[in-house]
């Protein structure tokens, strides 16, 4: 039988409103990380996500968005968190990739897909970077106002390599 | 094992249609990846990809970037839309899409993404789509069918279902 490579590692619904939510202790013995977060936050509010807490300048990325009848691109550098451009309210999701997570000589790299289709509906699809060397061992995903609703589900997997 | 192969569909010869159904409830999310090509006399064929055979509750966001122009973002109703080469594009190219459905059991509206990509080399002509789907439908996804707008897919064509599980071993 092949190996397994595609291992989940931790999962939550959410039974009660709440403004983040955090996988923390994330076991090291994986190359790359998989959030799947699927959420009904419960106002418009931008999307966040910070890894080991970390609130300093460290996060970089490209953001290609499909919103409001429009294609754009823009790049956001010296962030706080790995930010979304479009913010709103009803069932989304968001799936980021985490290459070389538990890496200790590299920046890490992310590739994240947004997917929102019903009230405002927008795609956006983002690289980014995360300028440490530091494994990474938590990953926070909040929002700039309102919280998840129940019901909310967030799904952490390693990846083999 | 968090992501099983549940059933892969290789066509032996062409048809209109790929359908998964009765599909188990044993997994969390649902992740389906198609490689395939069409017969229709164009460079590009489109194919639609329908839950439960549900042609009023989708709602799709399309963001598409191509070779030699900016990009276009459109919203569409019903469908979730992806390209594949029709029978004029080059030999031999295949469009491949993965289909992301997420909590396909519970009793809530769906969320989908797709990524998929299709290339017609002769031309040089390319093309990425993105998209976000939501089936505003709270019943249980119990099966998946993909249909091309015209023509049929090709022999060879090739359609697989993943589940994914979420649960902590």
């Amino acid at each position: 039988m092949a190996t397994p490579t595609y291992i989940a590692l931790a999962t939550a619904t959410l039974a009660s409103s709440a403004s983040s939510f955090t996988f923390s202790s994330i076991d090291q013995s994986y190359g790359d990380l998989v959030l799947v977060a699927n959420y009904n936050p419960s106002t418009q509010g931008g999307h966040r996500l910070t890894l080991n807490n970390d609130n300093n300048s460290n996060y970089n990325m490209a953001i290609m968005t499909g919103f409001s009848g429009n294609a754009s691109s823009v790049a956001r550098n010296n962030q706080s968190f790995f930010l979304n451009e479009v913010s709103d309210a009803g069932w989304h999701l968001n799936t980021y990739r985490i290459f070389d997570y538990s890496a200790t000589d590299k920046h890490k790299s992310l590739l994240l897909t947004y997917n929102h289709a019903n009230e405002r509906p927008a795609t956006e699809h983002q690289s980014g970077r995360y300028a440490s060397n530091s494994a990474v061992t938590s990953v926070t995903m909040f929002l700039n106002g309102g919280s998840f609703d129940p019901g909310s589900t967030f799904s952490l997997y390693g990846v083999a390599k | 094992m968090n992501m099983t192969l549940i059933e892969t569909i290789e066509l032996t010869s062409s048809a209109s249609s790929i359908a998964f159904s009765s599909i188990p409830l044993d997994y969390d999310d649902l992740l389906v990846k198609i490689s395939a090509r069409g017969d229709r006399n164009n460079p590009s064929e489109a194919v639609t990809v329908l839950l439960n055979s549900d042609t009023n509750n989708m709602f799709a966001i399309f963001l598409a970037g191509y070779n030699g122009g900016p990009g276009s973002f459109s919203v569409t109703n019903n469908l979730v839309n992806i390209n594949i080469p029709g029978s004029t594009a080059a030999a031999n190219t295949f469009s491949n899409a993965s289909i992301y459905i997420s909590n396909y059991k519970l009793s809530q509206p769906k969320t989908l993404s797709s990524e998929s990509v299709y290339s017609n080399n002769s031309t040089l002509d390319w093309q990425v789509d993105l998209t976000a789907g939501f089936w505003n439908n709270t019943a249980i996804v119990n099966s998946i069918t993909a249909t091309t707008n015209s023509g049929n897919f090709v022999s060879g064509s090739v359609v697989s279902l993943y589940g994914i599980s979420n649960i902590v071993s």
